[in-house]
């Protein structure tokens, strides 16, 4: 468990004259779950959509395996595969609403990585089941519950047979009692070996599925270690603060 | 006024300078109003009528050319002639010092009069307000003799048939047309008779007119024309239009000393024998041939805009700083200028210029016409789809790109399908305002469905019927295609349906 997978060195990233990331530093590892904490707008989801290219950083490094990631100068094409390695599940889910639940599962898998349509279906199929939804398949995304489109979102990214899974808040729009059910789901994931970075509000569930806690504050690393050291004895008086607001 | 006409002849056949006849291959294509009667109009199965029309067919003949003849409306009928859309106008167009600035004219070959017509009772048209056609002798008259026509406002209109039609509602109370072609349309009028008032305010001769390069032209058909005098053909043709003897001595004095001898009494013939729309079911094969090109042209207008639109509204989010800038701005510049203007510029520059450059015919009136409405209706439908791509969500955009689709695949599988079912309603607008905007190729001499009404009306004199019928044949179509649109809607809108439904 010490090889390390993707680390990142002195990001930055402003949006006019907002400076939204100021230098960050993160290590993570394959088969860790690590989770990020901190106010809105402290610059976690940025970092996240950094993290795959959504938006571009505008300096820092990025090693996937060590290998640099020169997104300065990528082709669309390596834009592409870089994407498809760190699978991302969004707040608003973000299910194509002209296809129905299998459709919107088998979509990368057909059209981006080229398999069959059978295959593709075959997978889609499973993961549907895995996620608890195999009878709601040929649903269109608006007949389907806020915690039901939330788990095809999470199928429709595992379809892609990801490396890493970038989590951005997904049970920040659901139901309380929708929730417990997702975290299931996740850990169930983090217990299978799966590598996520996860942005969340939700501190209990970052401290039972993650190995590690960074906690960022106007866009920078504050603190970061394992949950349980950084939930007990927080060194920062930001942390406190923070910790103290939330729990 | 026959020395007047005689400085008008010689100054026709001074004019007449170098042969430089382009005629297309064995053809003599000749424009006229059709709104004319009993000169030039349309009969039940709209194919062009009257005095003109025979004369034109048998000048055409004489030649040893097909006759084809072209039904223009009055107010382009000169730009169509300089643009080489016809060779010839033989549409009752009345030699003047001005037209010959810029037209050739053969000799008169027909001299008539300006009359004032008024309701009857009429005592003084001081201050009345007077109906002319545009474009006319008689508008230009009025406007240079405001002492014989004291205190007059003037309303211009298509033709004599709607000024009667504007005469029956009360728009205006008099006007001047041609004596025989006003007579006629007076006499049509209901509810209201319609006399001449005072005499003739002058003597006009009309000719039939060609391009200043057409010298050559313009003296085979005086010669075809001084022919037809002669053997007794203009007579027959005449009285078989006007229902009268020609009075030949009149048109021989206004050909000045090239009369030659006056023929011997021309044969009488029987009135016209064409047929006339005379009720409702009279008016519906023309309408539904109308209505058949009105469709066709926004069938055709519609399938081809909606790829163009969606490429120009693509343009129009472009990466490229050059393709947006293009796209914005050619949606500017059509939606900045009116369609009937696009229209004259397609038929009248772009045809012209493309046909000259081809050496043959390869842009007519109707790829000229669907030129300009693929053009028009582009922007609109680009404007739309601009801002059905812009009403996607973002995270629509987050989630494709995330399962590592490209831009082209993205646009193609994820935004373009949600654009265009928000911009459904928007598109199903278009194409109705497309279908009512097709009414306007009227102008660039295609018989469309309202210009199959106003045909109706040149030849019946009776304005309210055909209007209201070709206002039910619009009716139906765009009742249909709302109702197609409507459909399409629902069909994919069927995930929200389905979920409102559930709820």
């Amino acid at each position: 468990m010490s090889k390390v997978d993707v680390i990142v060195n002195g990001l930055n990233k402003s949006f006019g004259s907002n400076h939204v990331l100021r230098g960050v530093d993160i290590e993570i590892h394959a088969g860790q779950v690590l989770a990020l904490v901190g106010p809105s707008g402290s610059g976690k989801s940025t970092f996240l959509r950094c993290l795959n290219l959504l938006e571009m950083p505008d300096s820092g490094t990025i090693h996937w395996n060590g290998e640099d990631v020169p997104y300065k100068t990528m082709s669309p094409l390596q834009l592409s595969e870089h994407r498809v390695r760190m699978a991302m599940v969004f707040q608003h889910f973000n299910l194509f609403p002209h296809r129905t639940a299998i459709q919107n599962v088998t979509e990368g898998p057909v059209h981006v990585l080229g398999r069959s349509e059978v295959e593709a279906g075959k997978q889609a199929m499973e993961l549907l089941d895995r996620v608890g939804l195999a009878d709601k398949a040929d649903h269109w995304p608006p007949q389907l519950s806020g915690g039901q489109k939330q788990r095809v979102a999470i199928a429709r990214a595992l379809a892609m047979d990801p490396q890493v899974l970038l989590l951005d808040e997904v049970t920040s729009a659901l139901d309380v009692e929708i929730v417990a059910g997702i975290n299931d789901l996740l850990a169930e994931l983090a217990k299978g070996g799966m590598t996520m970075v996860m942005v969340t509000h939700d501190l209990r569930f970052a401290r039972s599925v993650g190995d590690q806690l960074v906690f960022m504050d106007e866009g920078r690393i504050v603190e970061s270690g394992t949950p349980d050291a950084l939930i007990e004895s927080p060194q920062s008086p930001r942390l406190n603060e923070f910790l103290a607001a939330v729990l | 006024m026959v020395p007047t006409l005689r400085r008008l002849v010689c100054l026709l056949l001074m004019a007449c300078g170098v042969a430089n006849a382009q005629l297309r291959d064995g053809e003599l294509s000749l424009a006229m109003s059709g709104a004319f009667q009993p000169f030039s109009i349309t009969d039940s199965s709209g194919a062009l009528v009257g005095f003109d029309a025979d004369i034109a067919t048998e000048i055409a003949l004489r030649l040893d050319l097909e006759p084809e003849l072209v039904q223009i409306d009055w107010s382009g009928i000169q730009a169509g002639l300089q643009t080489k859309q016809y060779d010839l106008i033989c549409g009752s167009m009345a030699i003047t010092v001005e037209r010959l600035q810029t037209m050739h004219f053969t000799l008169p070959y027909y001299v008539s009069g300006a009359q004032i017509f008024v309701r009857s009772g009429t005592d003084s048209i001081r201050g009345l307000s007077f109906g002319v056609t545009e474009d006319s002798t008689y508008a230009a008259y009025i406007s240079e003799h405001p002492d014989e026509f004291p205190g007059v406002t003037v309303l211009q209109f298509g033709s004599e048939a709607e000024i009667v039609a504007a005469m029956q509602s009360d728009k205006v109370d008099a006007f001047v047309s041609d004596l025989i072609v006003g007579g006629f349309y007076a006499s049509k009028a209901s509810g209201v008779e319609v006399v001449p008032y005072g005499g003739l305010l002058y003597e006009e001769a009309c000719g039939i007119a060609a391009r200043q390069d057409d010298a050559a032209l313009v003296m085979r058909v005086n010669g075809a024309l001084f022919a037809m005098v002669q053997d007794g053909t203009y007579a027959r043709i005449f009285n078989k239009w006007v229902g009268s003897e020609p009075d030949l001595a009149v048109l021989m004095s206004s050909w000045g000393e090239f009369a030659g001898e006056i023929p011997a009494s021309a044969a009488t013939t029987s009135q016209g024998d064409a047929e006339f729309v005379t009720d409702v079911s009279g008016m519906l094969p023309l309408l539904a041939k109308g209505a058949g090109l009105t469709i066709l042209l926004s069938a055709l207008t519609a399938v081809i805009a909606l790829f163009s639109g969606t490429l120009i509204g693509v343009g129009c989010i472009a990466r490229s700083k050059i393709v947006n800038v293009l796209s914005t701005g050619y949606i500017a510049l059509v939606r900045g200028t009116p369609l009937l203007v696009q229209l004259f510029i397609s038929y009248f520059v772009i045809a012209t210029l493309l046909n000259r450059v081809a050496g043959h015919e390869i842009m007519g009136a109707f790829g000229a016409a669907l030129f300009a409405l693929v053009l028009n209706t582009t922007a609109y439908n680009a404007e739309t789809i601009r801002g059905g791509i812009a009403s996607v969500e973002a995270g629509q955009w987050d989630a494709a790109a995330t399962l590592g689709m490209r831009r082209p695949m993205l646009l193609k599988r994820i935004v373009l399908p949600q654009a265009f079912r928000n911009s459904l309603p928007s598109l199903g607008n278009n194409l109705v305002v497309l279908i009512k905007d097709t009414s306007l190729v009227g102008a660039i001499t295609l018989i469309e469905l309202t210009y199959s009404a106003r045909n109706i009306v040149f030849q019946t004199g009776q304005a309210f019927v055909p209007f209201f019928v070709a206002a039910a044949f619009y009716l139906v179509i765009i009742t249909s295609v709302s109702l197609a649109v409507r459909a399409a809607e629902a069909r994919l809108g069927r995930g929200k349906r389905d979920a409102r439904m559930a709820a």
